[in-house]
């Protein structure tokens, strides 16, 4: 067994059969019994570039391919021994060998019959003695080519399933974390309201007994501590809330968005009311969603439409609109294209300056002062996770001064089936008609 | 009810392990002002000790109704309740489980194990005097009791 690496032939006996397998090699198995022919066709090919494996013997051969994937075999027919046409039989059974390509080399006055004999082992090519340099280059060349071209796919693909598989799992880590902190963000908001309750009943205790009777320190002390433990209940019930929307969602069914309109202007009814607020609800479609959530959604949006309202009374338009693909609205910024609503809550109150439109959807976010408007700043946090468990997305826009508009959209499916439900299975708590918002 | 009113006062039981609820309960109490008899023990099996007049309770008054909490130390407030609910000297005596758990589960355990009455502890002691006033309204003086 002969081997060079295009610095050389080596004719000394070489101590391996096996050449390096690098990217971008494609090896040559040339196979003769002379070492004349061998050493001329080492010559003619070192050009190229490639590791070139030399056998003199068909069992040299094999051992050779079991050894390497070659890009090519240069198979001289006669030979003692095992012909060039046992050794391509025998090529064909090894596991590396199976779709080699292989020329056979024959003398010109080799008959038909034995040519097409070659042909049906397998062979690709007939080279005839004596061998042009340039049909030999050329040839070879070509099944180099071909050979750095499978191997580029194979790599390609082996790349493409391996970031899948890291993408996979990826997000089914992502899913998990979401998920744990979900869970963690529940018990620790209701460990926290056990020992909140002590301090809140004693507080009030305190005040109930001694207000008046200490100094005005001590009833400002009390004062404070009070607000204190008040605004920590609320905060911890709004986060519990929050945390809920992933932990305690229901499966999602088919909803007549215009009956839960319905049971939000009667929730709503003392607020409307009391700002003389008009709704103008629009003809709203039925569709596949988590009606609790949907409930909590509309009603934290009108909650919010009435609560920040102008000098006028407020005037709230609901909407909504089917889009075949989603992808044109503002709201989607590429991604797949599905078909989905997008629904619309327009008022006409104080607006939102354009710097804070997607700050206010974060949890705890509050663009006024306490005394301002009341509220904790979570109701369009569960807005935009609520609509984010179904697959849409939320956005406002708003000027000051000029009422805010507030989309968002839910497509008709996900892959082909609806957004998973949650696995909770408890039913999902009533949500307080407590409904600050954040904007 | 009358008989109890005529003696002086009516005894309850209260199994809590919190004293910050204890004596919240004692101050509600004392608000609604009614005389009640408050007997207090911290945990399942002095409960079941006291309930049985074993030592050192064993001159100890057959409570009228028993404030049970649910988390309890040494034993759960779910297994006293079963072990009362299931003693034929106890059973009738009413239970309310005063617990700080909303949870469905534990609402049906509870009534399962054949509670009288489910409550959740309030959030503020201005409902928590509220829901006091309620229950001994209601089971002590609107109910009929053995």
């Amino acid at each position: 067994m002969l081997e060079g690496n295009g610095s050389g032939p080596a004719l000394a006996a070489a101590d391996t059969t096996k050449v390096t397998a690098a990217n971008g090699h494609a090896p040559i198995l040339l196979v003769d019994d002379t070492r004349d022919n061998l050493i001329l066709f080492y010559s003619m090919l070192k050009i190229l570039g490639q590791p070139i494996v030399m056998a003199s013997s068909g069992q040299e051969a094999l051992d050779a391919c079991r050894e390497n994937d070659f890009a090519v075999i240069l198979l001289d027919v006669q030979m003692p021994g095992m012909d060039g046409f046992e050794v391509a039989g025998r090529v064909r059974e090894t596991e590396r060998g199976q779709t080699t390509p292989i020329i056979f080399v024959t003398a010109l006055h080799t008959d038909q019959g034995k040519v097409s004999r070659g042909y049906s082992l397998g062979a690709v090519d007939y080279l005839f003695k004596p061998v042009a340099l340039e049909t030999l280059r050329a040839k070879v060349a070509a099944f180099i080519d071909l050979f750095l071209q499978k191997q580029a796919l194979r790599q390609a693909l082996v790349r493409a399933r391996e970031a899948e598989r890291q993408l996979t799992e990826q997000a089914a880590e992502l899913r998990r974390s979401n998920e744990e902190l979900e869970q963690f963000a529940y018990v620790a908001s209701h460990d926290l309201k056990e020992p909140l309750r002590m301090v809140t009943s004693y507080v009030q205790l305190l005040a109930r007994r001694y207000a008046g009777k200490l100094d005005a320190d001590a009833d400002e002390f009390i004062g404070f501590a009070t607000e204190g433990a008040t605004r920590m209940r609320t905060l911890i019930d709004d986060l519990l809330k929050y945390s809920r929307v992933g932990t305690r969602g229901t499966e999602f069914a088919p909803i007549d968005c215009g009956k839960v309109l319905n049971v939000i202007s009667a929730n709503l009814e003392v607020a409307i009311a009391e700002s003389g607020a008009e709704l103008r609800i629009d003809p709203l479609p039925t569709i596949i969603a988590d009606e609790r959530q949907f409930e909590q959604l509309f009603q934290n949006l009108l909650a919010n439409a009435i609560k920040f309202r102008g000098e006028s009374n407020p005037v709230v338009h609901v909407s909504a609109r089917h889009f075949d693909d989603l992808t044109t609205t503002p709201l989607h910024n590429g991604g797949h294209s599905h078909p989905g609503w997008m629904f619309s809550v327009r008022d006409n109150g104080i607006g939102i300056d354009p710097q804070f439109a997607s700050k206010i959807f974060l949890i705890f976010q509050r663009l006024h002062q306490r005394n301002e408007y009341p509220g904790t700043g979570i109701g369009l946090a569960v807005c935009k996770k609520i609509v984010e468990r179904h697959g849409g997305r939320i956005n406002v826009d708003s000027k000051p001064g000029e009422g805010a508009t507030f989309r968002f959209t839910i497509p008709d499916k996900i892959n082909g089936h609806p957004v998973r439900p949650n696995s909770g299975k408890e039913i999902q708590e009533t949500c307080s008609s407590n409904h600050e918002g954040a904007a | 009810m009358l008989e109890q009113s005529r003696r002086g006062g009516v005894e309850v039981l209260l199994v809590e392990d919190n004293p910050g609820d204890v004596r919240l309960t004692r101050e509600a109490l004392s608000e609604a002002h009614r005389e009640v008899s408050l007997n207090v023990v911290n945990d399942g099996l002095d409960a079941l000790r006291y309930l049985r007049r074993e030592p050192p309770y064993a001159s100890a008054p057959r409570p009228n109704l028993i404030l049970l909490d649910l988390n309890l130390p040494k034993k759960d407030g779910r297994e006293v309740l079963e072990e009362i609910k299931t003693d034929a000297e106890l059973k009738e005596i009413p239970v309310v489980v005063m617990t700080t758990s909303d949870a469905q589960a534990d609402i049906r355990r509870a009534y399962g194990l054949h509670a009288n009455c489910y409550v959740t502890k309030p959030a503020d002691f201005d409902a928590f005097v509220t829901l006091v006033k309620s229950l001994e309204q209601f089971w002590l003086s609107v109910a009929r009791i053995p």
